[in-house]
């Protein structure tokens, strides 16, 4: 997968493009080499029903980039990728989160991001904002929510839901121990009704023991697949 | 949410997924838009109906003078430029503002993957309900000067969802080209700027008579979509070519559309 870079004012401007263009390169020359950054390559595998995937990798190695890939989000340049049955992506924290409107409005929203309609989204308000602990908070703009409980909000959202393949990146382990006990829980909840589970962590030891296929990035690339047989799992919920 | 997806499949079938689901699969857009309608109403005591104020100064303090100028009766002429207003106002925001869609709702597009056509609807909705705010103003100023006849102003909707379908169209087209090509937003505005000038908005169509400058009307697609709703809303006809016009710039749009779409539509989250 190629990120395209449009490095300097001259790659996206029309105007200059067309100025070369017609001026065979006189005008209008600056850097025309499109720079890419290939931040996936050759990467392939298949993941079935069941599986529980872990994906282990430095920064920047690109586990975030392609947990996006099977979200849907980027479109490889080249090959082809399928996903079959429904996706939730738990990839980033503010996730279609409006500041300026308040957290019941919050709630809504990001519940139609995850697929939850209002009408059932109405049914599950008390549940959330208790588990979120917001309070009278919750018809107050966003923007006066200290950061824990903007994260509270959007993870107890987020998983209110059944989904068939579940992707989640490493914010999840973000709280502070409190919360940390209570999110367990509800995770490995929603967790155990998924088909599939992709989670993107730099913990090692937290993903063989969740997880029965681990794949290790480095630099695009994938330099480690290894599966692990039920034996080897220790039975610790997730985080 | 994402339910099954193939990029195996041919970029023609996602591209007209992603407009089917984007339009009819979720009505997301809609609450979107009201959303950002309520936002701005929140901080401010009368929000939107700032606008409509405004416009109604304007066609108030503009229409006995260049009525008087433009040598027209005036309560005629108060109609034309209220209506005119209205429609301009909604389709040169409309066309500035869909430029940016795909741009604005970058962080969405990075992190939720949805079809693009529903931030395109989004800025279309929004500007939909601002329009209704301004057609107060002309609702009041045909209550004083009625049109002559009643029967085209039920023409007005067909004319309005004509122009929709164009305006979608051209909000694909602007769009998409705008994520890549950053320096287009601000050409389309300077474009609009100066179509102001040389479409029929504070005068009359009449006055060019058939004289060789008839083209600047005539062969202008902006004057065919503003005719297809002002004419019906002050009590006449429009003109059987504007009808033509505005149908086959539809086609022909949608076709250039579409084509652009399926060729681009996977690297907008790429260029965004």
């Amino acid at each position: 997968m190629d990120f395209p870079l449009y490095s300097g004012g001259a790659n996206r401007s029309i105007k200059k493009v067309i100025a070369r263009a017609a001026t065979g390169g006189i005008l209008g020359r600056d850097s025309h080499e499109r720079v890419v950054v290939r931040a996936l390559n050759s990467i392939s595998f298949d993941v079935q029903e069941g599986d529980r995937v872990g994906l282990v990798g430095h920064n920047g190695s690109g586990k975030s980039t392609l947990l996006r890939l099977i979200a849907g989000i980027y479109e490889p340049t080249q090959g082809s990728i399928a996903v079959k049955g429904s996706v939730t992506s738990m990839l980033s924290i503010s996730m279609g989160i409006e500041k300026e409107a308040t957290g019941l409005e919050n709630i809504y929203l990001r519940g139609r991001l995850v697929g939850i309609p209002p009408r059932k989204m109405r049914a599950m308000i008390d549940e959330i904002v208790d588990f979120a602990g917001l309070g009278d908070y919750l018809h107050l703009p966003l923007r006066t929510y200290s950061s824990g409980m903007a994260m509270r909000l959007a993870f107890a959202v987020s998983t209110s839901i059944e989904a068939d393949i579940i992707l989640m990146d490493e914010w999840l382990s973000v709280g502070d121990a409190e919360f940390v006990e209570k999110a367990k829980r509800r995770l490995g909840k929603m967790v155990n009704g998924a088909r599939v589970v992709i989670l993107a962590s730099h913990n090692r030891k937290l993903l063989e023991s969740q997880c029965n296929k681990i794949i290790r990035l480095d630099h695009g690339n994938i330099s480690e697949y290894s599966e692990i047989s039920p034996a080897d799992q220790s039975s610790q919920p997730v985080q | 949410m994402l339910i099954s997806y193939n990029t195996r499949s041919s970029s023609w079938r996602r591209a007209i997924k992603d407009i089917s689901e984007g339009t009819f699969g979720t009505f997301f857009w809609f609450h979107l838009a009201w959303q950002d309608i309520n936002l701005r109403y929140s901080r401010s005591m009368i929000g939107p109906f700032w606008i409509t104020i405004s416009m109604g100064i304007m066609v108030g303090a503009m229409g006995p003078l260049y009525g008087r100028l433009f040598h027209q009766p005036t309560g005629q002429y108060l109609q034309y430029l209220a209506v005119s207003f209205a429609t301009w106002m909604f389709i040169s925001n409309q066309i500035i503002e869909s430029c940016k869609a795909f741009i604005s709702a970058s962080e969405f597009i990075h992190q939720v993957k949805l079809p693009l056509t529903v931030h395109l609807h989004r800025v279309l909705t929004r500007n939909i309900i601002i329009f209704g705010h301004n057609l107060l103003v002309v609702i009041v100023v045909l209550f004083f000067f009625p049109p002559t006849q009643f029967i085209p102003v039920l023409l007005a909707p067909v004319g309005l969802f004509m122009v929709l379908l164009n305006l979608t169209w051209i909000g694909i087209v602007l769009s998409t080209l705008s994520a890549r090509f950053r320096d287009i937003p601000l050409m389309v505005a300077s474009v609009i700027q100066l179509a102001f000038f040389l479409t029929p908005i504070v005068w009359k169509r009449d006055l060019l008579a058939d004289s060789g400058y008839r083209l600047v009307a005539d062969g202008n697609m902006l004057y065919h979509f503003m005719e297809v709703i002002r004419a019906p809303l002050i009590g006449q006809y429009p003109a059987a070519f504007s009808w033509a016009f505005v149908g086959i710039s539809s086609l022909l749009g949608w076709t250039l559309a579409l084509s652009l779409f399926r060729r681009f539509r996977s690297r907008v989250a790429y260029w965004v």
